[in-house]
């Protein structure tokens, strides 16, 4: 059966994604693009350095995030939904909380920070590892909440089989579930990248901004927009089609 | 057709919300903040609403079309460029000076007494990034003094600046005199031969929505009760 969208729904879909869209309009109008390439090399460093960040990033929140996801997925424990809740909030907190946050705790005068400072003489604020861990944080929950839908996805009646036949517990993780959910945490993996690489507002708040150290891609766009606009649409332009490669990317991978 | 009547409603509010002429914005480098926000008991009929920022960013937003009534820039580059893009609807005026002071935590534990030590390396040096106008100036003053130093961070305007010290994640840093006060720290004076006065302008912005509101703020600013304050803050008029 055709399915008619109704009238008034349709208006206010069309305007919802013209919402969406007109941003990207503008930002391919006012390009310049006789600067294109040469703006993008004079941000290489800026560029490479996103491209550290955003790899660390991604690998720390796999390395974490896919734990987690599967505790939450098959974990019987008290409190899931408090942990739950908790792996959303960096999700819904602005940035900018997110990296006060990270510099109350993590910073030189934070209740961790102070003691690793004390400990090891080390310091996160203004360093290319603080840029990691404040990517890192905001990526985490992306990784976790697909890697949790992707495990609940896979059957568990071939790792019951698997229990009968002797295969202790990592065993079935390594073997059976995690090849299964393979798809959705390749999903997770690029999403949580894509996430760490638009990073902005924790970034600038807990790491500072540095050319060469902790000024990523996005705090590059940010002071180009004080000084030479023009830059800061070309560079905007390649994050925005970074992006929608990852999305088409993430969800073959999804869909699969 | 309730929906559409909600959105319609929302887009008038705001398309409204430019022409109330109670209001009055201004867009203020983040340091002369404090002197809008102490403006509004003297200032009167019209409710200030100020945008603080870099001066730097203030201009590129009135450049794209921000609608704004007055800007108020720390250095005369951040504002040639509204005039010379003919974005000022009057010439702008000189509004006070500010000094500036290394500034380092309250009572001054690494022992910072020159310009000099800004480039020791157990110093976390906080600079404004060169976009800012505390940047240009920050840099004119390490040019004169032939300091080379290495910041930790170039922050985006001036109370980010303050504020890193103030938090204790940096050791030291090049900020207005007036926040090393905001923000209580102690402010080292710089000698007379590498000092820079800073220059807070202010003018009237091209297509204002409420011309009147934002001339009676700029009337105010000048007038002697205007200038008491600033110098009760700490600028120099």
């Amino acid at each position: 059966m055709k399915r008619f969208i109704p009238n008034r729904v349709g208006l206010l879909a069309t305007v919802g994604i013209g919402l969406l869209m007109v941003p990207f309009i503008g930002l391919l109008i006012r390009t310049p693009w006789t600067r294109f390439a040469g703006d993008l090399s004079e941000s290489g460093t800026a560029v490479r350095l996103s491209v550290v960040v955003s790899v660390s990033a991604a690998l720390v929140a796999v390395a974490l995030g896919v734990p987690l996801g599967w505790a939450l997925a098959r974990g019987r424990f008290r409190g899931k939904g408090l942990v739950r809740a908790i792996v959303l909030l960096p999700i819904v907190l602005p940035p900018v909380v997110a990296g006060t946050a990270l510099l109350a705790s993590l910073g030189r005068r934070g209740f961790v920070g102070s003691i690793i400072d004390d400990v090891f003489g080390v310091t996160f604020p203004f360093t290319t590892p603080g840029a990691i861990i404040a990517a890192s944080f905001v990526a985490l929950p992306f990784v976790t909440l697909v890697a949790e839908a992707g495990f609940r996805a896979v059957d568990e009646s071939h790792e019951e089989i698997a229990a009968t036949l002797g295969a202790g517990s990592w065993r079935r993780f390594r073997r059976i579930a995690l090849p299964k959910a393979a798809p959705a945490l390749a999903a997770g993996a690029v999403l949580g990248w894509a996430r760490a690489l638009g990073e902005f507002g924790a970034t600038v708040t807990f790491a500072g901004n540095l050319d060469g150290r902790t000024q990523t891609l996005p705090l590059a766009i940010f002071f180009e927009l004080q000084s030479d606009p023009e830059a800061a649409f070309s560079l905007s332009l390649i994050l925005v089609a970074v992006s929608v490669v990852v999305l088409v990317v993430a969800r073959r991978a999804w869909v699969r | 057709m309730r929906a559409v009547g909600i959105l319609t409603l929302v887009l008038a509010a705001g398309a409204c919300s430019g022409s109330r002429s109670a209001e009055v914005f201004v867009g203020s480098a983040s340091s002369f903040a404090q002197v809008l926000e102490a403006s509004q008991d003297s200032y009167g009929q019209y409710e200030l609403k100020v945008l603080v920022g870099g001066s730097q960013l203030l201009v590129t937003q009135v450049l794209e079309g921000a609608p704004m009534d007055v800007i108020v820039t720390a250095d005369w580059p951040a504002m040639e460029a509204l005039v010379a893009a003919d974005q000022v609807a009057a010439p702008p005026t000189l509004l006070g000076h500010n000094a500036l002071v290394i500034a380092v935590e309250r009572g001054n534990p690494l022992a910072i007494g020159s310009v000099r030590d800004l480039a020791r390396p157990d110093v976390k040096l906080v600079l404004a990034a060169a976009e800012v106008p505390l940047g240009r100036y920050s840099a004119q003053v390490l040019d004169a003094a032939g300091v080379e130093t290495r910041p930790v961070s170039l922050a985006g305007s001036a109370t980010a600046v303050a504020g890193l010290l103030a938090s204790g994640e940096a050791d030291a840093g090049i900020v207005y005199e007036t926040d090393a006060q905001v923000w209580g720290l102690t402010g080292i004076s710089l000698p007379p031969e590498i000092d820079v006065i800073a220059e807070y302008y202010v003018a009237p912005i091209t297509g204002a929505p409420n011309p009147e509101g934002g001339t009676a703020l700029i009337e105010f600013l000048l007038s002697s009760d205007g200038r008491a304050l600033l110098t009760r803050l700490g600028f120099a008029v």
